[in-house]
């Protein structure tokens, strides 16, 4: 018994390790597709940008003031901040800008109702005139051609959601910040890109990204009862047969958290969420004959990753028992078939992360690779107790609640100048 | 001692074996060489910022090229940062005898240029400028029309404020951009062109301007027009219309005549009879072929090669649009609005 649960971790490992490397190979060799890149002239069509803020006085003047200088017919951008029950200055710092700028930006202060950004969104969808929006983070600071960038994508009527990439923008601040700046490197430069390229399922992510109006309104809206409204829409508009694109040059910078208790909180919201999805999703995205054999594989291991936690300390679990059991196959084979599948499962991640930092042309950041061990680490064990307490909570009539990334921001950053 | 110090001499051997593979992200952290964020596009793309960059780096010899305009004479000038200028004052004929031009160039008025000339540097022409066969320009910007003769050669960049027209066989290597016009002859190459209007024909000529800027009366905010997806290959018959997006999940065929009301994808090739009107954008995964006399007003996007057959229109004036494919080969009396963006190549067709 032990033996074949140990055998399936390895097949899931090595799956993982595959993926993996297919994505990385594929972004160093393969053909790249940015199809939606050169629209440059266009009939630009109306656009309202959504800004969720829960808490953001020390960032959302930045992203207003930024959205305020894009390239963009000023006629056609309107400007919504979400001001979900916020109880620091956002109110006051939004309506100094409504004072100054009426026309262009309407604000909703959001004083009850349900927490969450997903129930925010929906709240919003009320100021919502336009077919395409643009979902924003308070913290995220767009460039001049970011919009542009982003609604070009919704010519193609087969598109339902366009993605943008996360650059961090505090990067020097701590060892934590690097090691996400790598990690974001890894993800987009390399995972988000490449499922563009192989026409797979590229993600979603909740921020720098666009969705169109009729596809959410037919996919039946924002769930509010997910931590990840972003995976939550990836999979409800793949199966309603809307392509989700990703657009690796339309970069916005981000602010990461720079303190590990915040990671914590953050990387386990996100994995509750993910796994949210993954229990919805899973079988019935394996039923739709309608999506293509290939989504519907990176479907499913896009919908498993935060899963690969909990198995991989499993793996290491049943490797030591196998050991000290002595199994037929001999411990010491098991404990190093699997320390063998674990490093190339692992490194197979490193490796992305070393050619992501390659494609950006950035030399010296790759030093810290290393590093990134640790990162991984804590990723690995915050994962996996999001994993146990998804179980666990339930049975004790605990329910999931929605933790706030903490913003470290001081004062204004220019737009356009990123701060050393 | 030999016993004392053994250990000692281990650990330190097998800690330093161990550190040393840490040594650079140590050195990193500590350093900090490569701790800023990643730099992201701060432009807005708009093809004319090489003309408008190139124009800010002129305007201190704006008093020179008035004084050799008004003298009809030919002067030498320095930039603040030391580059070397010529200020041909003179209107008419060229009238240098170099081929090989090394330094910047100035035109002050109407100047016609001679045959195989090459400009090292980048030329200003405050007037019209007629090219010579076979000219090479590194970079130019005209304030006025700028006629290219047969064979020209432009290698990086090219503005017009005015109307530009080239002639057959010429090559525009990078962007190239016009405020009122671009006219390709047949058989001229190009890779990323933009100007409200851009005519292809057998032989170009110069549009009246009442032609150029007649603007037609805007559309009214659109509705969110209904989906339609095929699972498969779709053919619409000749003279059918269709009202909505209609996506086909492999190949698109359209025969003659027919009318969408809305914007087709294939994610496939895409084949559009002689006649066909799209009022929306035309995607293909593959490539796209448009037939004769077709109008197409919004994008039209392909992801290996669009070939448009003569007597097309894509964009209007009102609503500029964008070609983009690896590969554009455009048929004579074809019209377009907006952008041409071939990154492979683009080719204009007998």
């Amino acid at each position: 018994m032990l033996l074949q649960l140990f055998g399936i971790v390895i097949l899931l490992i090595c799956i993982y390790t595959v993926r993996h490397y297919c994505f990385t190979l594929n972004r160093i060799m393969g053909k790249q597709r940015h199809p939606y890149i050169d629209i440059d002239t266009a009939d630009w069509p109306a656009v309202t940008v959504l800004i969720a803020a829960h808490n953001e006085e020390a960032v959302v003047a930045d992203i207003i003031r930024a959205l305020l200088e894009v390239d963009y017919p000023k006629e056609r951008l309107t400007i919504v901040p979400v001001n979900d029950r916020s109880k620091d200055r956002t109110k006051e710092i939004i309506d100094s800008f409504v004072e100054k700028y009426p026309d262009r930006i309407i604000p909703f202060h959001r004083t009850g109702g349900k927490p969450g950004k997903a129930a925010a969104l929906k709240d919003a969808m009320a100021y919502v005139k336009t077919e395409i929006m643009l979902v924003f983070d308070a913290d995220y600071i767009p460039g001049k051609a970011l919009i542009r960038q982003l609604v070009a994508p919704f010519f193609d009527p087969e598109v339902g959601s366009v993605m943008g990439r996360v650059v961090p923008l505090n990067v020097g601040k701590k060892l934590l910040t690097r090691l996400l700046d790598l990690e974001r490197s890894g993800g987009y430069q390399v995972d988000q890109q490449a499922r563009m390229n192989l026409h797979f399922v590229p993600q979603y992510g909740g921020t720098v990204a666009g969705i169109r109006k009729c596809a959410l309104h037919e996919i039946g809206g924002w769930n509010e009862n997910t931590l990840a409204e972003d995976t939550d829409l990836t999979f409800r508009l793949l199966m309603a047969g809307w392509k989700t694109v990703y657009e690796n040059r339309a970069e916005c910078y981000e602010e990461v958290p720079e303190r590990w208790p915040v990671r914590v909180r953050q990387i386990m919201r996100w994995a509750k969420g993910h796994n949210q999805a993954m229990v919805h999703y899973a079988a019935s995205l394996t039923r739709r004959h309608d999506v293509s054999w290939w989504e519907r594989l990176d479907g499913l291991l896009l919908l498993g990753v935060y899963a690969m936690a909990p198995v991989l300390l499993l793996g290491w679990v049943l490797a030591l028992l196998l050991f000290y059991t002595g199994a037929p196959i001999g411990g010491g084979v098991a404990v190093l078939g699997l320390a063998a599948f674990t490093t190339l499962g692992n490194f197979a991640a490193f490796f992305e992360i070393a050619a992501a930092t390659r494609l950006d042309g950035s030399r010296l950041r790759i030093r810290l690779l290393p590093f990134t061990f640790l990162g991984f680490a804590v990723s690995l064990i915050s994962v996996s107790r999001a994993a146990w307490q998804q179980i666990i909570e339930p049975l004790m009539g605990k329910e999931m609640v929605w933790h706030k990334t903490e913003r470290s921001r001081i004062g204004p950053v220019a737009v356009g100048r990123p701060a050393a | 001692m030999i016993s004392v110090w053994a250990p000692l001499a281990l650990t330190a051997a097998t800690g330093g074996m161990l550190a040393l593979p840490l040594a650079p992200a140590v050195l990193e952290i500590l350093r900090r060489k490569d701790a800023g964020p990643l730099p992201t596009r701060k432009d807005d793309g708009d093809i004319r910022n090489f003309a408008r960059s190139f124009r800010r780096y002129m305007d201190p010899l704006r008093a020179p090229i008035a004084a050799a305009t008004q003298s009809n004479s030919i002067m030498e000038a320095r930039l603040p940062n030391g580059c070397y200028t010529l200020i041909v004052g003179e209107g008419g004929l060229y009238p240098l005898s170099e081929q090989r031009v090394e330094t910047m160039v100035v035109f002050g008025k109407e100047i016609s240029l001679l045959e195989q000339l090459t400009f090292m540097q980048d030329v200003y022409a405050a007037d019209v400028l007629y090219g010579g066969r076979n000219n090479v320009f590194r970079g130019l910007l005209g304030e006025s029309d700028i006629y290219l003769a047969e064979g020209t050669h432009v290698l990086r960049w090219l503005h017009a404020e005015g109307q530009l027209i080239v002639q057959r066989a010429s090559h525009l290597h990078t962007r190239c951009s016009s405020e009122k016009a671009v006219h390709f002859s047949a058989g001229c190459s190009f890779q990323r062109v933009f100007a409200p209007l851009i005519v292809t024909a057998s032989q170009a000529q110069p549009t009246f301007t009442a032609e150029i800027i007649a603007p037609e009366k805007p559309a009214k905010a659109a509705r969110p027009l209904p989906r339609s997806r095929v699972h498969g290959n779709l053919h619409l018959g000749a003279g059918e219309i269709f009202l909505g997006n209609i996506i086909a999940t492999g190949s698109i065929r359209i025969d003659q005549g027919t009318r969408i009301f809305g914007s087709a994808k294939g994610n496939g090739d895409v084949l559009l009879g002689a006649n066909t009107r799209i009022d929306g954008s035309l995607i293909s995964t593959g490539s796209i072929r448009i037939g004769p006399n077709s109008i197409i007003k919004g994008p039209v996007l392909a992801e290996s090669e669009i070939i448009i057959e003569p007597g097309s229109r894509i964009g209007s004036p009102s609503s500029p649009t964008t070609i983009s494919a690896p590969r554009i080969l455009i048929g004579c009396d074809c019209v377009t609005h907006g952008t041409l963006w071939a990154r492979v190549e683009g080719r204009v067709e007998e």
